[in-house]
């Protein structure tokens, strides 16, 4: 199954996480500490939306960079590094969507973490597959407000 | 509405977000009518919060599940996409879900998809099996409809419950089937998906549903691959003969996807009748793949090509030149992956100048890739002994390098293996771990070190020139450095005569150190070579503790805090049995992910995952009151196993011997995820009832899923007249079945059995291993017996016969006989313990030769002891 995914910035603070396999929180603080390990020497080298892997522990995580952000995804059996590779394309499409008018920082993606919870509920159903094309995501999670929603407008 | 026009001035709505704050906000889905963008902001912000990692207690949620359904009345729908999304999110914490099938049954019959597809998704998120019935037909409907966002939802949703309703989902097969018609690349794979998992457990109806599936025109990559491996589960499961699935697998190769082209690749590779024209096919399209621009489709290949090596090296063979170019890969883990591969296919004549390649590019790998490779190094000391010099060299640089504790620890684990695999590697390695102390800044590796010097070095040609190494430790290092150099140093005077004066004369500067610890030690070894009292340094300085050092630990610890000091500390106290309670269960997950992650394992999951030291048992026992008459816990089995480890109850026991009473603990675990047991015990009927009177029996009151906890029973016997039976046993429980929805049990339950293996009370649960220093001299000194012969029939090896004598007595073996010279037919083997009860001596001589045959193992056995009753025991157990 898909396993994790993890959003989180150049100093490597967690933005957001989702665990479909349903680990303990101390499973989670020593995946997401061996994830570092393994890949914080590499960051930079995903620059340009590069996808890069690595292994450890049982499952395959493919991460990659898209403006401000660092996008892992992490599975096991059949989703194995190619298929996550694929995965992380309507993710990646996804954020920039959505961050399109500012580009993609750190501020406006959590500005916009719910539409973002949205589109992902379109790709991965509780760690299976759903859409892998972008399209059909955003036309599925339709939301039409896309303006971020402001405290002052209540 | 005021809309602020400067953005950046704006204040962040997620900012400094606190729970209580949004939970009072939920109020705005009451009002009527609604206010969508208001109650999208309140939802929006409840996800954020799921996002962030609140967490939020069942009360909480229930009230916030509850108050969302209210927007069911909304017809906006961008509100009613964040409604479905929070209803699902919340309705496993919340209580009483079931509430909102009506609505989401509503929702079924909108003629908009967007609420089919969602409604869907929550109404297989709160069902259960008695609720399914009634809504099954929604199901059936959405799969086979045309619109792809809903059959999808309804066929993901279907593989979910395939966990919770088997029996209900097995009877949409026929919606499925014609699902995988559908025109959508997704739906089609989502119910080929399905279909193989309904029909997963019938491996008839497996293979008919794949071959049809084969020759249908299914082309979407996913799908495909997924049909690959469908196929190859066919074949491993069936050993069929059938072309039709060899064939498939091998039309994929060629696809122009490289997902389906790289999983047919892999699949030949895994299978094992692959014939070697299909393996050469297959390499040469993973070796495609190898140089392609795309890191993850490199690193797919590598890492099979890496496990085909492991199998069929030479295979391999023809990627070697792309796989060298990886090296230097920027991804880390492929470059990684490559050297490790190219260790394992390497040759006496390559492998020299894979070393110095890899040596060179090592300054890029962080250390968890560097241990990895240090692995694999290893390795390759058993492989290429001939080669041991450019291993040391190599191992070294790792070790002088800059890196962690962990690092280096792993590099002179390595060290340490290839010393002891390849006897002429010592000299080198020691020469070259001299130098690396002078400059350690590790005071753990370098006491290590100091060990080994002077457990080696006065073995060597020339063990005078560690001396100088070790004693510039003394007058450079810290305390803990300089005792173990101290104890170093007295080995040399111990085990190399020659060098004896000179030892004294470097002991006697040490006498006035600052530190306690090496005063002490200098002093003591000072005397003990002055006096030439070799067996007493022999045992202070050569023979390992004979239990474990957690163990004495906990005894020494518990001894001073006892402050009964009348009796001196007897070291035959010391339980020999590692007391921890490992998960068979997860022990056998790790090691089934160890082996599928094609040696890429940190070892920093199996070290952590050992931090909780184990309880003692005595401790344990004597907080339970039943047994808290029956005095001091004597001793403690080892754990025997009484299941296999993958049925459905696991349990093992361990027997603690009282003066006067047998504890057993039964230690059991529940692997079934849809059972909690309840009042869980275990009848023991014992084959010679006259010997032992039942005392009591502790059950488990309740065993949820996946745990481990123990139930006791006890009996009563007497010192005399051990009972030394056979007992029959069987797990009872009551079980209950656990609502998947709810997480909480169904009330009733019913009783149940379950047969689990015998158990041996035999004499050597009355044996304490012990320890003399002089066994020879002991045994001399007891009277004399008549020895008994036997012969242990196909036991073929007198390693295998030590072994089976020392676990059949339980006694410890002493003057290091266990171990049996290679290649000698004959062997002796000396054993002592002593009697739990009476403390009394007990010596053993077992006298083995294999037989004419060469197929059993002939023993004469001789045990002395004051206790004759004993010695009677001890020989009736062959």
């Amino acid at each position: 199954m898909i396993n994790t995914i993890l959003i989180t910035n150049w100093n490597g603070n967690i933005l957001f996480s989702k665990y479909y396999n349903s680990i303990t929180e101390e499973k989670q603080i020593e995946f997401e500490k061996l994830l570092y390990q393994f890949t914080k020497d590499e960051w930079l080298n995903s620059k340009g939306e590069k996808h890069l892997v690595t292994e450890f522990g049982g499952s395959v995580t493919v991460y990659t960079n898209v403006g401000d952000l660092l996008l892992f995804v992490s599975g096991s059996d059949e989703y194995d590094e190619l298929a996550l590779s694929d995965i992380l394309i309507p993710i990646t499409d996804s954020i920039k969507d959505m961050c399109k008018k500012k580009g993609v920082t750190e501020t406006h993606y959590i500005e916009q973490i719910p539409k973002f919870v949205l589109y992902l509920d379109e790709i991965i159903q509780r760690g299976q597959l759903d859409q892998v094309q972008f399209e059909i995501v955003s036309n599925y999670s339709s939301l039409k407000h896309d303006q971020p929603l402001k405290k002052e407008s209540l | 509405m005021v809309v602020k026009k400067d953005d950046d001035e704006s204040e962040l709505v997620f900012e400094n977000l606190e729970k209580g704050q949004v939970i009072q906000e939920k109020r705005a889905f009451n009002e009527t009518p609604v206010h969508p963008r208001k109650c999208s902001l309140v939802i929006s912000q409840f996800l954020y919060l799921l996002s962030r990692g609140d967490t939020f207690t069942t009360t909480e949620a229930t009230e916030i599940f509850f108050a969302a359904t209210k927007l069911f009345q909304s017809k906006d729908i961008p509100l009613r996409r964040l409604m479905w999304l929070l209803l699902k999110e919340f309705s496993l914490l919340s209580q009483d879900a079931i509430i909102v099938i009506s609505s989401l049954t509503k929702d079924m019959t909108n003629p908009m998809s967007l609420y089919r597809a969602n409604a869907i998704r929550i109404l297989c998120k709160i069902t259960d099996s008695f609720i399914l019935p009634q809504i099954d037909r929604y199901f059936k409907q959405s799969i086979v409809e045309k619109d792809p966002h809903v059959a999808s939802s309804a066929l993901v949703s279907s593989i979910h419950l395939l966990k919770v309703s088997p029996e209900i989902v097995k009877r949409w097969v026929n919606e499925v089937q014609e699902a995988v018609n559908n025109k959508s690349n997704m739906v089609q794979y989502h119910a080929i998906a399905l279909l193989h998992r309904i029909k997963q457990h019938d491996r008839l109806a497996v293979t008919k549903a794949v071959s049809t599936l084969i020759k249908g025109s299914i082309r979407s990559p996913y799908s495909q691959a997924y049909l690959i491996r469908c196929a190859v589960e066919v074949i491993e499961e069936t050993n069929t003969e059938d072309p039709v699935f060899y064939d498939y697998i091998n039309s994929c190769l060629r696809s122009k996807n490289e997902m389906v082209a790289y999983e047919a690749a892999r699949s030949i590779c895994a299978l094992k009748n692959s014939s070697k024209k299909e393996i050469t096919s297959a390499v040469s399209v993973l070796q495609n793949f190898l140089g392609s621009s795309k890191s993850t489709l490199k690193f797919a290949a590598v890492r099979t090509l890496n496990k085909l090596a492991q199998t069929n090296p030479a295979a391999v063979i023809p990627c070697n030149v792309d796989m060298e170019s990886l090296i230097t890969d920027s991804n880390r883990s492929i470059a990684t992956l490559a050297i490790t591969t190219l260790l394992k296919i390497g040759n006496e004549s390559n492998v020299e100048r894979l070393i110095k390649q890899i040596a060179n590019f090592l300054d890029d790998i962080n250390d968890e890739f560097k241990i990895v490779v240090v692995e694999a190094v290893t390795l390759l000391s058993q492989k290429f002994p001939k080669k041991y010099k450019h291993l040391i060299l190599f191992l070294n640089k790792i070790l002088r390098d800059e890196g962690t504790l962990q690092l280096k620890q792993s590099t002179l684990d390595a060290i340490l293996t290839v010393v002891n695999n390849i006897p002429e590697s010592k000299e080198i390695a020691l020469t070259e771990l001299c130098d690396f102390i002078e400059d350690c800044e590790f005071p753990d590796l370098s006491v290590q070190i100091l060990h080994l010097l002077g457990q080696e070095g006065p073995l060597t040609s020339q063990p005078s020139q560690y001396i100088r190494y070790i004693y510039n430790r003394v007058l450079l290092d810290s305390g803990i450095i300089r005792a173990a150099a101290v104890n170093s140093i007295a080995k040399f005077g111990l085990l190399y005569e020659p060098m004896k004066e000179k030892v004294i004369i470097l002991l006697g500067r040490c006498l006035l150190d600052e530190d306690d610890e090496v005063r002490d030690r200098a002093t003591l070894y000072l005397q003990l070579l002055k006096q030439n009292n070799t067996r007493e340094l022999t045992r202070l300085l050569v023979d390992d503790v004979p239990v474990p050092l957690v163990n004495l630990q906990k005894s020494l610890e518990h001894y001073i805090n006892d402050g009964d000091f009348g009796q001196a500390f007897d070291l035959g106290s010391v339980s020999t049995v590692i007391e921890s309670m490992p998960s068979p269960i997860l022990e056998g997950k790790s090691s089934k992910q160890t082996s599928q992650s094609g040696g890429v394992t940190p070892k920093s999951l199996s070290t952590e995952s050992n931090d909780g030291a184990p309880e003692s048992y005595s401790t344990k026992l004597a907080q339970i009151p039943e047994f808290s008459t029956f005095g001091k816990l004597l001793k403690s089995s080892e754990i025997v196993e009484l299941t296999e480890n993958e049925t459905e109850y696991v349990v093992n026991c361990v027997k603690h011997i009282f003066k006067e009473h047998i504890v057993f603990q039964f230690n059991c675990t529940n692997t079934l995820n849809y059972q909690r047991l309840e009042n869980v015990s275990v009848k023991m009927i014992p084959s010679n009832p006259k010997s032992v009177k039942y005392e009591c029996s502790i059950p488990i009151e309740i065993l949820n899923f996946d745990e481990i906890q123990s139930c006791f029973v006890a009996i009563r016997y007497h010192p005399d007249n051990l009972p030394l039976c056979n007992f029959k046993n069987t797990l009872k429980f009551r079980t209950k079945e656990i609502d998947p929805s709810t997480g909480e049990p169904d009330d009733q339950g019913y009783d149940d059995q379950y047969s689990i293996e015998e158990l041996e009370v035999s004499v050597k649960d009355f044996i304490q291993r012990t320890f003399v220093t002089n066994w020879k001299e002991e045994f001399a000194k007891l009277p004399e017996q008549e020895p008994a012969t036997f012969a242990l029939v196909s036991v073929k090896n007198l390693n295998d016969a030590v072994k089976q004598m020392i676990s059949t007595l339980g006694m410890a073996p002493a003057e290091k006989s266990e171990t049996v010279v290679p290649k000698s037919n004959k062997h002796q083997l000396f054993l002592s313990g002593k009697s739990l009860s009476t403390g009394a001596l007990i010596l053993a001589r077992a006298r083995m030769i294999l037989d004419q045959s060469g197929l059993n193992t002939d023993v004469e056995l001789t045990v002395k002891s004051d206790d004759q009753n004993l010695i009677d025991l001890i020989l009736s157990s062959f």
